[in-house]
């Protein structure tokens, strides 16, 4: 602020007037007091063209975001006229994968944002690759030092890398999940975070203060707005209990392993086996809060939730493709070998279910592998990680035989997805990396080709055909005296645009989203 | 009832019994629930140290029910009630220890009276339905599921399946489907109310609208080959068998221009056999 250094008591006293005069104007015109801001901002269902923004204040007013591309400049406004603490504000016809900043406020005052620390990515585009970063916390409700431990190592760990999605695996706030917990254990230890990147909790033992059946009340389903309706793509589950997301060629399924019904024919895994079915974005991660194989502070072998999870959830899972599974509840980090096919016991575990018996590392065993990068390939494996232990240690035998690691380690995951390569690690609280592995689906360039020909088959030679990537890089092919041409090196994980250029013929172009490797992407030429 | 023999501290018998305690409590906290038995033992700290507290005895008798100690949480609701007469809490907490217990008449009266002092309650009145429901007093469960979903409105699609399921139990098909379709009416085609409403339609041999509804379900998937099987299932049953062969023979055709990736896919497999073996039903020369 710029300060005369010389005023005279004349031009005080008139500043000191104008000051009062604005103030008791605008509480005049509002009809409002001014608020503070007491939760949030925090970022829920974030879409390729929308997003919901939450706040909470001391006192009632409206609800207004200020948005816009350039900081400094939030030229676009939303207002909600309903006069409440709890606002929720949601953003439409956003342009994807784009930085927008923020402030929110009433339609008479901002209580946060309009500066450099206030803004958010939309996602990008279903099927879209990129360079993604999630990061998973477990169990860390516990709003001590343990959690700041380890949001701390995450910070610095991550420095300037934008955090494009944080998953919470349950248990996030102890004891009983209540609203003051919740603002103790999440909203008070991740604010930077939470006001940039859009979070997508489960629901863990103590969200519900141990009940099978909370109440429509519950603290967890008040403070957060889930997609319950495929807001945010997957197949409309009807529950904010469980949901599907899509985020770029990430598919992410939260399930609800704590008060719905864990039955083969119950409505969640009903809704499941259509979820995946439709899906396909190449990755799949899961994601609930009991885990299906531990030895950690809970055993998998003896809870009746871990069990059914394992028994009757892993089989579809595995079926459709999944290729990381996500889950708390024993406080520890244990992590599984590429494994498929292990539905009972840890006794039964055999050799056989190991895809990949190495460590998954590039400079160890090798990273693990899947044939290409799809959604769809069914019991090639999958990788299984507790990650209980962002709040505190539960110790345990930790000796469970799917298991390439198990740790007594206070820490975070960190998952980096960028187009066919999936990079995990579990970061300590004191900095250092303490396992890490990596997920290669298929080939990072896969050979297109196929055939030209005429309506009545016959081949056509001398076509130009020209494959534009997302980014404008294009390759070009010649078909040959049968009408044949190829492509040996187009990226995958994108889209391209195949046209075909004749003197003689019309061809109507194609855009194909490249996976693996193709022969038969042909085409007809018509005069 | 014979008097306990009292064991003197320090004595073979005491250390014998304290051993046996130790040995049998270790695999029963190991077995399930570790948290709920922690929990416990926190609560029974805090008792100790305020003992005429009763919403301590409230919290353990809850956490007592979850472990499925069904005589320890009872015994706390009472200890509750007696330092506190009169709170509304134990009665619903009765009435879900008494439903957890499969006791349900007993959990009625409980439930009755905690309603009768909370009338707008989620959980009393959820927990009515279902106990109305094992109690086989479809209408009472059929109004109470209804309050249950009237209050909650974010989350209730699972409650619109519990409310059909009681009414198909006492043969109330159209009242189900009915049912259903108000939850489709609130929260669109979901596939969990459709699949539900799909097989009732069927079962009460509607099968035009089993079909209307399943082609509406389709057509809000892309992928359409296992609602083209379902459908080749509806039309056999209908009697309708040149019909089912086309839509087996369009949903064969959806399936083999999938992928082998995705057709070797388990649930596809199956999808498959099954498709083979009612193709396999329709003689060709039939149709």
């Amino acid at each position: 602020m710029i300060v005369p250094r010389v005023v005279s008591v004349k031009t005080a006293k008139f500043v000191f007037l104008a000051i009062i005069c604005s103030v008791i104007f605008s509480l005049d015109v509002a009809g409002q007091t001014t608020a503070a801001l007491t939760r949030g901002v925090y970022l829920q269902m974030a879409a390729p063209d929308a997003i919901t923004l939450r706040w909470r204040t001391d006192t009632a007013t409206d609800s207004s975001v200020r948005y816009g591309t350039t900081q400094g400049s939030l030229t676009q406004t939303l207002n909600d006229g309903t006069v409440t603490t709890e606002h929720e504000v949601r953003l439409t016809g956003l342009t994807p994968n784009t930085r927008y900043f923020y402030s929110v406020g009433s339609t008479t005052q901002a209580v946060a944002g309009n500066d450099a620390n206030h803004f958010f990515f939309t996602s990008p585009n279903s099927r879209q690759s990129g360079s993604y970063r999630f990061w998973v916390l477990g169990d860390s409700g516990t709003a001590d030092a343990n959690a700041q431990a380890v949001r701390n190592a995450y910070l610095a760990h991550n420095g300037p890398t934008y955090t494009n999605l944080l998953l919470m695996l349950g248990d996030n706030a102890y004891e009983t999940g209540t609203d003051s917990e919740y603002q103790a254990a999440v909203f008070n230890m991740y604010p930077t975070v939470l006001r940039q990147t859009p979070l997508f909790p489960t629901i863990g033992n103590h969200d519900t203060a141990f009940s099978t059946d909370p109440p429509a009340n519950l603290p967890y389903f008040q403070m957060f707005t889930l997609p319950s309706n495929a807001e945010v793509g997957g197949v409309a589950s009807g529950t904010e209990k469980y949901y599907s997301i899509n985020y770029g060629n990430v598919h992410f399924v939260c399930l609800d392993s704590m008060t719905s019904s864990r039955a083969v024919n119950g409505a969640m895994l009903t809704w499941l086996r259509n979820d995946l079915a439709q899906n396909i974005h190449p990755w799949v991660i899961a994601f609930w809060h009991h885990p299906p194989y531990t030895k950690g502070s809970h055993n998998s072998d003896t809870e009746s939730q871990l069990g059914e999870m394992r028994r009757n959830v892993l089989p579809i899972l595995e079926s459709f493709g999944v290729d990381l599974v996500l889950a708390g509840h024993s406080h520890s980090y244990e992590r599984s070998f590429l494994i498929d096919g292990h539905y009972d016991v840890s006794a039964t575990f055999t050799n056989a279910m190991k895809k990949n018996g190495g460590s998954g590392r590039e400079n160890g065993d090798g990273a693990y592998t899947k044939s290409a990068l799809r959604a769809d390939l069914p019991n090639e494996g999958a990788v299984y990680a507790v990650a209980g232990s962002s709040g505190k240690l539960g110790g345990g035998l930790l000796n469970h035989p799917a298991m390439f690691i198990s740790l007594n380690n206070l820490g975070s995951m960190i998952l980096d997805v960028n187009n066919n390569r999936l990079d995990a690690k579990f970061l300590r609280e004191n900095g250092t990396i303490a396992d890490y592995f990596t997920l290669i689906k298929g080939a990072t360039t896969a050979a297109i080709g196929g055939r030209i020909l005429t309506s009545t088959g016959l081949s056509v030679r001398g076509a130009t055909v020209t494959a534009t990537g997302p980014s404008g890089i294009r390759a070009v092919s010649v078909t040959n005296s049968f009408g044949y041409y190829q492509f040996l090196g187009l990226s995958t994980g994108q889209s391209h645009t195949f046209t075909v250029r004749h003197r003689r013929y019309r061809v109507a172009s194609q855009v194909i989203f490249v996976t693996e490797p193709r022969s038969n992407l042909d085409f007809i030429a018509l005069e | 009832m014979k008097p306990f023999k009292v064991i003197k501290p320090f004595s073979f018998g005491f250390l014998f019994v304290t051993i046996a305690l130790a040995f049998l409590s270790l695999p029963r906290a190991a077995a399930g629930h570790d948290d709920l038995h922690e929990q416990i033992l926190e609560v029974t700290k805090k008792i100790k140290a305020a003992p005429r507290n009763p919403t301590l005895y409230l919290k353990r008798a809850e956490l007592y029910r979850l472990h499925k100690e069904w005589k320890n949480a009872e015994r706390d609701f009472d200890v509750t009630e007696k330092l506190m007469p009169g709170l509304a809490a134990v009665d619903l907490g009765r009435g879900k220890l008494w439903f957890d217990a499969r006791q349900f008449s007993k959990a009625k009266i409980a439930l009755e009276k905690y309603l009768s002092n909370e009338p707008n309650s989620f959980e009393g009145i959820i927990t009515f339905a279902r106990v109305s429901a094992a109690r086989r007093d479809t209408e009472s469960a059929v109004k109470f599921f209804s309050q249950a979903i009237d209050l909650s409105p974010k989350d209730s699609a699972e409650i619109y399946l519990e409310r059909a399921e009681t009414l198909v139990a006492a043969k109330k098909i159209d009242a189900a489907l009915s049912g259903l379709d108000d939850g489709i009416k609130r929260f669109g085609l979901l596939v969990t109310l459709q699949t539900a409403a799909i097989d009732l339609e069927v079962k009460r041999k509607n099968f035009d609208s089993a079909l209307g509804r399943l082609d509406k379900l389709a057509a809000s998937m892309p992928r359409k080959e296992p609602f083209l099987l379902r459908r080749g299932e509806i039309l056999l049953q209908a009697n309708r068998p040149c019909e089912a062969r086309t839509a087996l023979i369009d949903s064969r055709e959806g399936f083999e221009s999938l992928p082998p990736s995705r057709k070797n896919v388990r649930v596809v497999t199956n999808q498959l056999a099954q498709l083979r073996k009612l193709l396999a039903q329709i003689p060709v020369k039939n149709c």
